[in-house]
């Protein structure tokens, strides 16, 4: 059912800080890519992590080829002001003032939602464009995105007229649509970050057009031994006084175990509050076996059996 | 090697910084617990990163902008604990009533749909507010200590930077242009075109609303300015202290020496780096190793051997066996020696905080998290260097 995932044009990877969300999104854009859509995948705080996991070292407001159908832009909101004046508002006299740009600039860091809207605007403004498939947005922490899928009704609501209001318009009929637009929630499986991710959920759902489709559990511990299994292992117990260092080895798999127990308990709070309707995926934790490169690939295939 | 609380209290003010999802949170909590618990001290420990779960576990109702007592019962405590969270809402609704010239302007401001925009939803505002509403806190002579949780930011380290950046919003030409007599404004060659085209951007109605905003809004600037630039002071004062923390998996080597040299360029004094949630060190002695050995290659017979009675269990064996072999292994991968290694020699005190076994869900939990640190000794080379001295 992944398929319907990738059917969608725009979806927003959101959770809290920490918790994988490049390593999501950069896995479903891969997975996107290898069925060979065209995917555009954006990252909006510029930190480089999802060019840097895709293996690419530089990213810019150009998107940059990082694999075949795979594209990596960095957003960065003075070029999409730029862009934005130079597709929608016609003035000759503006290329007349190099100045003019960086004024710009300072009212959108002033006036509020304006930034936010640049961000959403050019993300709506490329689904338009239509020459991606599927645009993937690797937002910044939790708050931050609710500001930006939010804006389109906030600066709709302040701003009456003028260009953008008629921009937020078009902008919102994409946002709301559940089969354009979806928000994709990250989490992993400790008790703040479920918390911090049911309450993202609530805020999605009330504060923003956007629809939330599912939820990624990233870096869960899974498979504690369990049943007939224990026993042998109390029976392994025994032998901790002949085989010196055998207390560590066990040690460390009771330690998974009750690690694996809360986990289970955390994501079973998750599922339930996030209501049956939400579908949870989960990603097992790697224990950094693997180079951030390599982990996308393997997220990537975790993610398509899982996903729904 | 000291320990990790007396890190700390030769301190008035700790910041505990580090990157999302390391634990900042848990452990500003946990390490003003200890301290209030250890020691005769008024404890404040003021999170920014809103976490309703912290009020649960310090058995308080709900954190707000004032402090409020956190009761030890039952821990034998020498001190006192406060908590307090920023709620940007209110702290900002708190400024403009502190730093508006007159009433009247205060109570245009709030009214304001920019303004409440601005303050509720907006990025970069809850910084602002955040500084502010510590910089009141951490003034507060009724603490003797004052733990600071910082909040999530694209850089760990940007939250600190919002004192400067709101200097310099109130000193822009951006403030003097919005604010400037709309008649002077549309005579100046400067700034026609902008207006012309903002007008014919955001609407001319939106824009005399944004300057009209900006017009009450720049009365709070001196007030505002003047109590960030005390808490940018603030910061680099030896009382000052900050403890860095990450976590011991992924590509965290690099992140925890940009966070260290971040610190250093901005000429804050780093007092410890904490490994958080970091593997028991006993898991992993040479021992360990053999007994993985053996599990593999000879436990599987002597099993069989003892289990013949139990056929189930018999046929897992091999299972177990398997497993117990391959999660130590993982954890042993996993440990984030890398991390501890690449930071074992920079001269910082350097702790690791072993991932927590009970629930971390009362004070005497938390506590007991500190309880666990273990410092990580400098390798034997750099304190062969350390005694000789520098030259």
């Amino acid at each position: 059912m992944i398929e319907e995932l990738l059917r969608k044009r725009l979806i927003f990877v959101a959770g809290k800080g920490g918790v994988g969300k490049s390593t999501v999104a950069a896995a479903l854009a891969l997975l996107g890519a290898r069925r060979g859509l065209r995917v555009l995948v954006v990252e909006v705080d510029g930190k480089g992590d999802v060019a840097a996991m895709l293996g690419l070292r530089d990213t810019s407001f150009t998107p940059h080829l990082a694999a075949p159908n795979l594209w990596v832009m960095e957003m960065d909101t003075e070029a999409a002001l730029a862009e934005y004046l130079r597709i929608y508002v016609k003035v000759p006299f503006i290329s007349k003032f190099p100045g003019l740009g960086k004024i710009f600039d300072f009212v959108s860091t002033a006036a509020p939602g304006v930034r936010e809207i640049l961000v959403v605007g050019k993300l709506c403004y490329e689904v338009r464009q239509d020459r991606y498939d599927l645009i993937v947005v690797d937002p910044p922490a939790s708050g931050h995105v609710v500001s930006q899928l939010g804006v389109a009704g906030d600066v709709g609501e302040l701003i009456q007229l003028g260009l953008v209001k008629n921009q937020t318009e078009w902008m919102l009929k994409i946002l709301e649509d559940p089969q354009q637009s979806v928000a994709l929630l990250v989490a992993t499986p400790e008790e703040t970050p479920v918390e911090e991710a049911l309450e993202l959920a609530d805020r999605i759902r009330v504060e923003t057009p956007v629809h939330l489709e599912g939820a990624v559990v990233n870096r869960r511990f899974d498979g504690a031994l369990a049943g007939v299994e224990r026993e042998v292992v109390d029976e392994i117990r025994k032998y901790r006084d002949l085989v010196a260092g055998l207390t560590e080895v066990v040690g460390a798999s009771d330690l998974f175990a009750r690690i694996c127990r809360r986990h289970d308990r955390n994501l079973a709070v998750l599922r339930e509050q996030l209501g049956h309707a939400i579908n949870v995926a989960t990603i097992g934790e790697y224990f950094g076996i693997f180079e951030p490169h390599e982990l996308v690939g393997e997220v990537a295939e975790v993610l398509e059996v899982e996903l729904w | 090697m000291t320990n990790l609380l007396e890190n700390l209290l030769d301190r008035e003010r700790v910041f505990v910084v580090g990157s999302g999802g390391v634990g900042k949170t848990t452990l500003s909590a946990a390490l003003a617990i200890k301290a209030a618990i250890e020691r005769p001290l008024n404890v404040l420990v003021v999170t920014v990163d809103p976490a309703k779960r912290l009020a649960g576990t310090l058995g308080v109702a709900a954190l707000a902008n004032t402090p409020r007592e956190v009761e030890l019962a039952g821990l034998g405590a020498k001190g006192q604990l406060w908590a307090a969270s920023v709620d940007m809402k209110s702290a900002w609704d708190d400024l403009v009533k502190q730093f508006s010239p007159d009433g009247e302007t205060a109570d245009r401001i709030l009214a304001s749909p920019i303004y409440h925009n601005l303050s509720a939803k907006f990025i970069g505002s809850y910084d602002y507010a955040a500084v502010q509403v510590l910089a009141a806190l951490t003034a507060d002579d009724r603490y003797d200590l004052v733990i600071v949780d910082t909040p999530p930011s694209r850089n760990a380290l940007d939250f600190l930077d919002a004192p400067a950046r709101l200097r310099e919003f109130f000193s822009s030409p951006l403030l003097a242009l919005l604010t400037l007599p709309r008649r002077t404004r549309l005579f100046s060659a400067a700034t026609r075109p902008f207006y012309l085209v903002a007008d014919l951007v955001l609407g001319s109605a939106f824009l005399t609303d944004l300057t009209d905003f900006f017009s009450d809004f720049a009365k709070l600037a001196p007030g505002l300015v003047e109590q960030s630039r005390s808490f940018s002071e603030l910061l680099t004062v030896p009382a000052t202290g900050f403890v860095a923390v990450a976590a011991p998996y992924g590509p965290s080597v690099d992140e925890a020496h940009r966070l260290l040299e971040a610190l250093r360029a901005r000429n804050l004094s780093a007092v410890a780096f904490i490994v958080n949630r970091s593997l028991p060190s006993w898991f992993f002695t040479p021992d360990a190793q053999a007994a993985r050995e053996w599990l593999t290659n000879e436990a599987p017979d002597i099993l069989a051997s003892v289990l013949v009675d139990n056929a189930k269990a018999a046929a897992a064996v091999l299972r177990v066996t398997s497993e117990l072999v391959f999660t130590h292994e993982q954890f042993a991968r996993a440990r984030g020696r890398e991390l501890i290694d690449a930071l074992r020699d920079v001269g910082i005190d350097l702790f690791e905080v072993p991932i927590a076994e009970p629930d971390l869900d009362s004070p005497e939990a938390l506590a007991a998290l500190i309880t666990s640190a273990v410092g990580v000794q400098p390798s034997k080379q750099s304190q062969d260097t350390a005694a000789h001295g520098p030259r």
